[in-house]
């Protein structure tokens, strides 16, 4: 609750360019202590097995302390997962994940590297400072994280009770999926307003983003650069 | 009551249809491949599986998981022929990790640390359902409990449908079932049904009379007045004839007229009554789980304007659709038997009209389409600004607003602006190439009417201007009919969420010979009490303990552990799953629920209060309670002073329109109306955890004066209210983990000790 002060004098501290990435046997992503004993790194372990070690009341005492507001999303978190989230943690190094702040308008900056326990290890501005083989890892946890499927040709677009049916190619094969009546294709960006898309993210303009009544995305490419009858089944859903 | 349909789907059935027609996957494993892998494990059944339906390459492709009692297998197929099998054995399995991205989610089953995964799952979101399930066995296999799914397939197919049955009122898949199901709502109507249709269809045949009068008049009448064949006197006799017909006519089409709508619509009305009553009847039935899967708005839609739209359909789409029909062919003869080449010369372009007019509204169905999306977009702004004004101004963000807004407004009236441009030009063409119809009937008909000098006319001019009027009777029905497909679609959506509600089933049902505890000691038992609301995950898992009548239980730990739904079990608002309720040692499910229900008491956190006085809210379970008891409730309840001080006492009126009563004030009435009944069992679910301090303190005086006596089941947050509390029960994950008095508790220094100790530090600190 009272420690802003020392994390923010923590991220001070971290080189990016020190920053270590592993993937380990089991495909885990483990922030690797570089054994030069960086005071930054010591600290954040001992934080994490303090973390873990009070993992259970901390969960159970954020939703019982009325003012324990700040420690609500722990108990949340690991609710979904099954309350079996603890840090995982050993003296070379802890296990991470990776989370984009902005997968859609600042895609491929700002990326958050947490614990399992869902704490901010460190916050990466720009991959450009780190090394080459933690840049690559975290490129391939980005992309593996911002996967969706991406719309080729659209086959059928039909109006049934209550919901919508696409049919579709995607990049990654056919696909057929359904949009609730008032579901609508959000443009990536849009030109009028930023408040209004997602931003200005680097996908080329006129992409739209849709989402199914299952929580998938899909990416369409601005319809001018898609087949005629493509394009015809999309008019009434862009512009 | 009045339902029809009688060959009702089974749900696996239903789901299995929703996944043949809305997914590119199976609708369950296929059963080459489950021997196959059935085969591989000894024999051993399967229990669960899932389909991962993306590869390592990220391609879409079909990998099944499946769990058996001792093995998990991974195995490809294509189309249905197993390629690869790959099996390990539960006991390897050490963790399973799931990784969500936006549309690919990664689940990783892992065996000892640091070694290499076990299998690697990639799926979009449609799996995820079914692949938590394939998650939670595995986990709970991990711990040591032994979860043993009912059927892998209705699991797999539930789960993969289930988002698709969220978003759709799916009952049948087919208009046409629903039309005449509809239908059946009729049948008690059917002698004013008759007579409606009677009327409707004289009506129409009617309509086709006075053209042919007319004829009658120019050629009979007037014709042999001219030829001198009829004195005047005659010809003026014949004229008050066909006058006096035409009168007539009127009058009697009128009548039918107003017979029609007058039963249609009053029959319109009952049927849609009917409807409302059963729905509404039925909703009352419905167990909660229910209320928790649909949102209130849309289950009141149902009731209220769902069924208004059937009432239009009955009351006039129905018949003019088939009044517009029984009118085109009856006008196709009478046109073809009066002048066959003319009659021709005006059926023939018909289709081509209705292939306009079908054409036309199709393209118009994708612009209209637009415009409702830009005008969604509008309302979206509307409802995003108006409840938030507080917001804007205090950012001083009015103009982004209002350019936000007109951004949005332009966008749709362009949009509206362009509908308009095409059917106004529309119209008008269609209305030209009418026009061109009845040009070419003037065309072909004056030579006939004109013959050459010394022949017979091979058209008289009374058929000539009969045609004329039955040319302008063709086109209403055409449209009508253009019409009556948007209609017809727009009430099988109304009539299929009608239809859904009241085809779902109550889950909580009595049994044929209801037991009645007269009267409930209040002893409350659980025997290894497992539920789950969705069937696989379980909330509870192995509840037991036993309650004395007079214990007050206070219920602890952490939100979404299984609290409350030990209070919901012990109302019986659901079924436990395995294990037993026993309430006076009796089972629950033997017992009668409505007696059952009058004997507990519930107080919950946000308490509602209906339309009505405060006497009637007190009074809500207990309808033939005295002025005397009312009182007394409510002072045991610290709320009879209060309520004193307004100036209508207990006949003011709360709820919506209402005077407005403070949380507090309105959990003490809520407390009065829990023990008007003198419960036996009382249930307080975080019955404080919504007010400030102050408050809390008159409603903890209120609650201590009524728990004397009654079992007494409390949920609380702030552990101080739980003082009172003759044992304390610590539910963690659906388990019961500890149990005993508070000083017990806190000599075992487990998680009880920790959070108490917690909030004690907490209150220090705020005290200081």
């Amino acid at each position: 609750m009272t420690d802003t002060k020392p994390r923010k004098r923590r991220n001070a501290q971290l080189d990016l360019a020190t920053l270590k990435l592993e993937r380990r046997a089991d495909g885990q992503l483990w922030l690797k202590h570089d054994g030069k004993g960086d005071p930054w790194f010591d600290a954040a372990i001992q934080k994490a097995k303090a973390d873990d070690g009070g993992a259970d009341a901390a969960s159970g005492g954020a939703d019982a302390a009325p003012g324990g507001a700040d420690a609500a999303p722990d108990g949340a978190n690991s609710d979904k997962s099954g309350g079996e989230k603890k840090t995982d943690v050993a003296e070379d190094g802890v296990a991470v994940r990776i989370a984009p702040c902005f997968p859609w308008s600042r895609a491929g900056r700002y990326i958050s590297v947490r614990t399992t326990k869902d704490k901010e290890v460190a916050l990466i501005s720009n991959l450009d400072e780190l090394a080459d083989e933690t840049r690559r890892l975290i490129e391939e946890a980005l992309a593996e994280i911002g996967f969706v499927l991406e719309i080729t040709r659209v086959e059928s677009i039909t109006t049934e009770i209550e919901v919508r049916n696409w049919k579709v190619q995607t990049r990654q094969g056919p696909f057929t999926f359904q949009t609730k009546l008032d579901e609508w294709p959000i443009p990536l960006h849009d030109g009028r307003s930023n408040r209004n898309g997602l931003g200005d993210a680097s996908a080329s303009p006129g992409t739209l983003v849709l989402r199914d009544v299952a929580g998938n995305l899909f990416l369409i490419p601005d319809p001018k650069t898609l087949d005629q009858q493509s394009r015809k089944l999309l008019w009434p859903f862009v512009g | 009551m009045l339902r029809t349909a009688t060959q009702k789907e089974t749900t696996t059935d239903k789901d299995a249809r929703i996944i043949r027609r809305y997914t590119d996957q199976p609708t369950q494993m296929p059963a080459d491949l489950r021997n196959h892998i059935e085969a591989a494990w000894g024999d051993r059944p399967l229990q669960l599986y899932a389909l991962a339906d993306l590869n390592e390459r990220m391609v879409l492709d079909r990998t099944w998981v499946a769990v058996g009692p001792d093995h998990v297998a991974v195995a490809t197929e294509a189309n249905g022929k197993p390629e690869a099998i790959r099996s390990f054995e539960r006991t390897r399995v050490k963790s399973v990790r799931e990784t969500p991205g936006l549309s690919c989610t990664v689940m990783t089953i892992l065996g000892p640390a640091d070694q290499p995964a076990l299998a690697v799952l990639r799926y979009t979101h449609r799996q995820r359902r079914s692949m938590e399930n394939v998650k939670f066995v595995l986990q709970e296999g991990i711990a040591g409990n032994t979860v043993q799914p009912k059927d892998p397939d209705e699991a797999y197919a539930k789960s993969v449908a289930q988002s698709v049955r969220d978003a759709q009122a799916s009952v049948s898949g087919r208009k046409a079932t629903v039309l005449w199901r509809l239908m059946g709502y009729l049948k008690p109507y059917r002698a004013r049904l008759v007579l409606a249709f009677v009327a409707a269809t004289a009506m129409t045949l009617l309509m086709l009379a006075p053209p042919r009068l007319t004829q009658y008049f120019i050629d009979s009448v007037v014709g042999s007045f001219k030829d001198g064949v009829l004195t005047r006197a005659q010809a003026f006799h014949s004229a008050i004839f066909v006058v006096m017909a035409i009168a007539a006519l009127a009058i009697v089409r009128e009548l039918s007229l107003w017979v029609r709508l007058r039963t249609l619509s009053i029959l319109g009305e009952n049927v849609a009554r009917d409807l409302r009553r059963d729905l509404y009847a039925h909703v009352q039935k419905l167990s909660l789980s229910f209320f928790s899967k649909k949102q209130t708005g849309s289950i009141i839609t149902r009731v209220s304007s769902d069924t208004d739209r059937l009432w239009e359909f009955i009351a006039f789409g129905f018949v003019e659709t088939s009044q517009s029909l029984l009118m085109l062919t009856g006008l196709g003869i009478v046109l073809i038997l009066s002048n066959w080449s003319l009659g021709l010369l005006l059926i023939a372009p018909l289709p081509a009209l209705l292939w306009a007019m079908v054409r036309h509204a199709r393209k118009q169905r994708s612009r209209w389409l637009r415009c409702w999306r830009k005008w969604s977009g509008i309302t979206e702004v509307l409802s995003d600004t108006i409840p938030g004004m507080r917001v804007v101004k205090a950012f001083n963000q009015e103009r982004h607003e209002k350019a936000r807004f007109d951004d949005r407004n332009d966008n749709a009236t362009a949009s509206f602006n362009e509908v308009h441009t095409i059917w106004t030009k529309f119209w008008p063409l269609l209305m030209l190439a009418l026009h061109g119809m009845t040009l070419a009937v003037w065309i072909v008909a004056v030579p006939r009417v004109l013959p050459r000098a010394g022949l017979a006319p091979s058209l008289t001019a009374g058929q000539f201007v009969a045609f004329l009027f039955y040319m302008g009777m063709f086109f209403q029905p055409v449209e009508m009919i253009g019409m009556m497909t948007r209609m017809i679609s727009r009430v099988t959506s109304a009539a299929h969420r009608v239809f859904e509600v009241l085809d779902t089933n109550p889950e909580v049902e009595d049994t044929a010979t209801p037991v009645r505890l007269e009267p409930v000691e209040g002893r409350v038992t659980f025997e290894n009490v497992t539920f789950g609301y969705d069937g696989v995950r379980q909330v509870l898992k192995g509840v037991s303990f036993d309650v004395e009548p007079g214990e007050m239980i206070g219920l602890v730990g952490p939100s979404g552990a299984g609290k409350t739904t030990v209070t919901n079990l012990i109302v019986r608002f659901y079924d436990a799953v395995g294990g037993r309720i026993l309430i006076d040692g009796v089972d629950l499910r033997r017992l009668d629920r409505g007696h059952l229900r009058r004997q507990v008491g519930m107080v919950l956190q946000d308490p509602h209060l209906f339309c009505g006085t405060i006497g009637d809210n007190i009074r809500y379970g207990c309808p033939e309670a005295d002025v005397e008891q009312v009182i007394e409730a409510a002072r045991a309840a610290n709320a009879h002073d209060f309520v004193c001080a307004l100036p209508n006492g207990y006949d003011t009126t709360v709820g919506e329109r209402g005077h407005t009563l403070s949380g507090g004030e309105r959990q003490r009435v809520s407390i009065a109306r829990a023990i008007l009944n003198n419960p036996r069992i009382l249930i307080l679910d975080e019955a404080t955890s919504s007010v400030d301090t102050e408050t809390e303190r008159k409603i903890q005086g209120a609650l201590e004066r009524v728990i004397e006596g009654r079992t007494v089941f409390a949920i609380a947050h702030r552990l101080s209210t739980l003082r009172r509390a003759t044992r304390l029960l610590v539910i963690e994950d659906g388990r019961l983990t500890e149990h005993g008095t508070h000083a017990e508790l806190i000599e075992q220094d487990g998680t009880y000790a920790k959070l108490f100790r917690m909030q004690h530090e907490l209150h220090e600190m705020f005290a200081l």
